[in-house]
């Protein structure tokens, strides 16, 4: 067979990969270089210096959005990690439920709905009810679109795994709930850990909608970005940005990976 | 056990939320307006937290108050903005006459039509708004507002206006001589074609940045107010802010508090503190924008000699609230022209 | 206890999204036909105003004249979301491809690498690239070495980037999970058959993978209609798009039932798209 005909090889898919892979990174490692610019100007290169991460960790208004930011995320964690873990366990123990295509539908909304639309809809909703607090705000609405990030880990693990042991431990235990608790979370919690860190991420990475409902005091860490961003480039604002570009990667490589280990074993 | 972590975790971020509402002042002011050192020392004197978020437009204040309580307790927007944010229910009555405070303000500027009982409101700076020009970029002559809004083939691509609709308009009319606030169809399409052929000339229509947009020379001209164009030339920038003869449009903000603002009794002390002599010099020498409220003047940083900006020669008209008639057509003007 | 579970499990989702999803959509639909404050905010009264305001305006000797600037708005962002989606395919494929003829170990590597940027914030993705595109920025730096004039930045070219480089990752993933679903003997017969790998890619492997594309189209276009930041920084403002045009109204130009009609059109648009997938998913499902 002639070289021509090898389909598993493409003269230039190989390089087009190479600089695909150049193209997704540039951006960050161009952000993370800047960081470490000695100069005002961010594109201008004049020295390695750490003083725009001096600078950054000794601004207040970053620290407090900071501060927002991990408080709406810590707790729209929870919240829909909880409301996902209920949904996925009814979802895919009982098959013949009713209402079940349309259930896992609405769960998994927020992933098919502009985000801008859900968050004009959802200020226009605030603001006749009145509701003040701009943090219990940004709670609730971050919960409702980190729900199905949070889902989707957990449905897939549990559809990975065997409703035997549950059904054998409901043989041996008194109630559902053991069964549950002992049994089955355990199991599932890989895909459960994967879900909360993959809604944590989501939840602190958020403009648009933080940026709708954010009210005086709850600025969060990508409108305060944003802010930064109007008023002209520095090398502080890619010093944040690294910060926030490593926080998102750690975190994201943790729950990517444990999802990865808890589908080989499952 | 881990449920029960996840739970304490919960619950103790939960009580740390206090930490955000109690002893915390949420200022909403123009974009670096207010001086950092006083800032400073309000919070060491009365262990409050300050926090503040700036905006670059009378607009973008409203916009945040009419969302529903803005959680803002205390937001300095321009005499016209606050006559329509009284008459929408959207401030709270501080009795201002009653404060330390007002006996600092300079007479004129007490029971202002916008205000007229002085209940809702504390002055903090006025000013005009009108046009500096980067003198490395343009060289022709600018006292008219001609030279802006009529701008020579060269400027193409080397202006800047605003991003809202406000001042722009007014000085606009000025230049033509149509009343502010006109209910005339006729006379605003005078208005809108007065613009429209301005836009080719227009680089960018935005209201942040300014300081390096025209101070750089990225362009030529940028539509601006006094006080910022002056501190941009005290820092070396070779820039001139234009006196048209057709005159300047005039602004004064104030202190107000947002209704439903958590923490009222802090605003007021926030704004008796910001009014006092000492901090109010302080805060003109930081803010370069004239003082409606005593300052010392032997300690005052600009003067007509090293200010002109702040002492204009030319007539200046202030803004004024539009009846919802004329708000709409300058609704319609801007609206027509940036889409 | 079971039984009970099976309601109880379900309600906090459904209280969730019903708050804020379904309840508010509702809100926007009425607002959109309301009447709009004169300063902002919207009054409790009927009109088609704001839906007239789409195709109409009144012009400044009080007739009402077609308009088509928002179709403009409404067509730019059809165009937009259509080349990201373009772009993102061509793309994606060779470069799913040669991934998934790797070694299991490199795939899952390689899959990896392309899903960690999705995961870091928005805002910071376009800042970089508002720094790489600015005047000093590497690429306009070549640009004007070239002798390219003006700036790169606020056109609509920056923001395809800016999209383009948002969304890849999502087109990337469902392509390769297609590619690596075919068959290695029936590439095979067509290198057989065929006279050329072109001509294998073309009949074979294009055909295939279809599936995979259409739900990368999908997850690219839904998303890319909606967009808000890539026009707000790499676009100047100047060009909008649906996504700011609300945000707009919503904001500065304080027409809550004007960006509460172009909200519902959007959401119309997006159910359009996916109701015409859902048909195409169960045609295929009643076929096979």
């Amino acid at each position: 067979m002639s070289a021509n005909h090898d389909v598993r090889h493409y003269p230039g898919a190989g390089l087009m990969t190479t600089v695909f892979f150049l193209w997704l990174y540039a951006p960050i490692v161009v952000v993370i270089w800047f960081s470490f610019n000695e100069n005002r100007l961010v594109s201008v290169w004049s020295g390695f210096s750490t003083k725009w991460y001096t600078a950054a960790l000794a601004n207040d208004a970053l620290m407090d959005a900071l501060r927002v930011s991990l408080t709406v995320a810590g707790i729209a964690t929870v919240i829909s990690t909880t409301v996902a873990l209920c949904a996925a366990m009814v979802l895919s123990r009982n098959s013949d439920l009713r209402f079940a295509k349309l259930s896992e539908t609405v769960v998994n909304l927020p992933l098919l709905l502009p985000e801008i639309v859900v968050a004009v809809a959802t200020l226009i909703l605030f603001s006749q009810l009145e509701f003040t607090n701009g943090l219990l705000r940004l709670i609730v609405a971050h919960s409702a679109f980190c729900t199905p990030f949070a889902f989707l880990p957990i449905r897939a693990r549990l559809q990975g795994m065997s409703a035997d042991y549950e059904e054998a431990a409901q043989d041996l235990y008194a109630t559902p709930f053991t069964a549950f608790r002992r049994v089955t979370l355990p199991l599932i919690m890989p895909g459960v850990f994967a879900g909360a860190m993959l809604a944590f991420v989501i939840s602190m990475d958020d403009f648009i909608t933080s940026n709708m409902l954010a009210t005086g005091g709850t600025t969060t860490l990508p409108v305060y970005i944003f802010s930064l961003i109007k008023r002209g480039t520095t090398p502080e604002l890619n010093a944040i940005s690294t910060l926030l570009i490593v926080a998102s990667l750690v975190i994201a490589t943790l729950a990517l990976a444990l999802s990865a280990r808890a589908m080989r074993r499952a | 056990m881990k449920t029960k972590l996840t739970l304490g975790v919960a619950i103790s971020t939960l009580l740390a939320m206090p930490a955000f509402a109690e002893g915390t002042l949420n200022l909403y002011t123009w974009s670096d307006s207010i001086a950092p050192e006083l800032i400073k020392k309000f919070e060491e004197s009365t262990g409050t937290t300050v926090n503040i978020d700036g905006f670059n437009s009378n607009e973008d204040a409203l916009t945040k108050l009419q969302a529903g309580s803005s959680g803002y307790d205390v937001v300095t927007p321009s005499q016209h903005f606050v006559k329509i944010m009284i008459d929408q229910g959207l401030l709270e009555n501080i009795d201002a006459k009653d404060m330390a405070a007002f006996a600092q303000v300079d007479d004129k500027w007490k029971n202002q039509w916008w205000d007229p009982d002085s209940n809702y409101s504390i002055p903090l700076a006025y000013g005009t708004a009108g046009y500096t020009v980067n003198r490395d970029e343009y060289s022709g002559p600018v006292d008219s507002w001609k030279a802006y809004f009529e701008p020579d083939e060269s400027m193409k691509g080397k202006i800047a206006s605003l991003a809202s609709p406000d001042e722009v308009i007014g000085a606009a009319e000025l230049y033509l001589g149509v009343p502010f606030c006109t209910e005339d169809k006729a006379e605003m399409k005078k208005v809108y074609d007065l613009l429209m052929a301005q836009k080719p000339y227009v680089a960018a229509y935005s209201s942040d940045n300014i300081e390096n947009r025209v101070g750089s020379g990225e362009v030529a001209m940028h539509f601006w107010w006094d006080g910022n164009s002056l501190k941009t030339r005290l820092d070396g920038a070779n820039i001139e802010y234009a006196m048209p003869k057709e005159g300047l449009v005039g602004w004064l903000d104030s202190f107000v508090v947002p209704k439903g603002a958590s923490n009222v009794a802090a605003a007021k002390e926030f704004i008796n503190f910001m009014s006092q002599e000492e901090n109010a010099t302080i805060q003109y020498n930081y803010y370069a924008h004239s003082s409606p409220v005593k300052i010392d003047v032997s300690k005052a940083k600009y003067t007509p000699e090293n200010a002109p900006e702040l002492f204009p020669t030319v007539p200046m008209e202030f803004s004024r609230a539009c009846s919802p008639a004329a708000q709409d057509l300058i609704t319609k003007v801007w609206t027509d022209l940036l889409q | 206890m079971r039984r009970g579970f099976r309601f109880w499990g379900l309600v906090p989702a459904w209280v969730l999204m019903l708050g804020t999803l379904l309840i508010p959509l509702m809100i926007v639909a009425i607002v959109s036909v309301a009447q709009r404050g004169a300063y902002g905010g919207f009054e409790w009264a009927f009109t088609l105003e704001p839906y007239r305001q789409i195709l109409f305006s009144v012009g400044w000797t009080d007739e009402l004249e077609f308009d088509p600037k928002y179709l403009f708005v409404i067509g730019r962002t059809l165009v937009l979301a259509g080349a990201t989606t373009l772009i993102c395919m061509m793309l994606a494929l060779p470069v799913a491809y040669v991934i998934a003829t790797r070694t299991p170990r490199m795939k899952t590597v390689l899959i990896y690498l392309v899903t960690l940027p999705f995961w870091v914030s928005m805002i910071v993705r376009v800042y970089a690239w508002l720094i790489i595109l600015g005047n000093d920025g590497f690429v306009g730096r070549i640009w004007h070495a070239l002798g390219g004039q003006g700036t790169l930045l606020f056109t609509p070219g920056a923001m395809l980037v800016g999209m383009v480089y948002s969304y890849i990752p999502l087109m990337v993933l469902p392509v390769f999970a297609a590619i690596e679903k075919l068959d290695p003997a029936l590439l095979e017969a067509g290198g057989d058959l065929y006279a050329s790998r072109w001509t294998t890619a073309r009949r074979v492997i294009l055909p295939l993978t279809w599936p995979g594309l259409a739900a990368g189209s999908i997850l690219v276009f839904v998303p890319a209609l909606g967009t808000v930041l890539e026009p707000m920084l790499l676009g100047g403002g100047k060009q909008m798009m649906m996504g700011t045009l609300i945000q707009t109204q919503f904001g500065s130009a304080r027409n809550w039932p004007f960006g509460a009609a172009i909200a519902l059109v959007l959401m119309v648009m997006v159910v359009i798209v996916l109701v015409l997938n859902a048909r195409r998913a169960m045609r295929k499902e009643a076929r096979s």
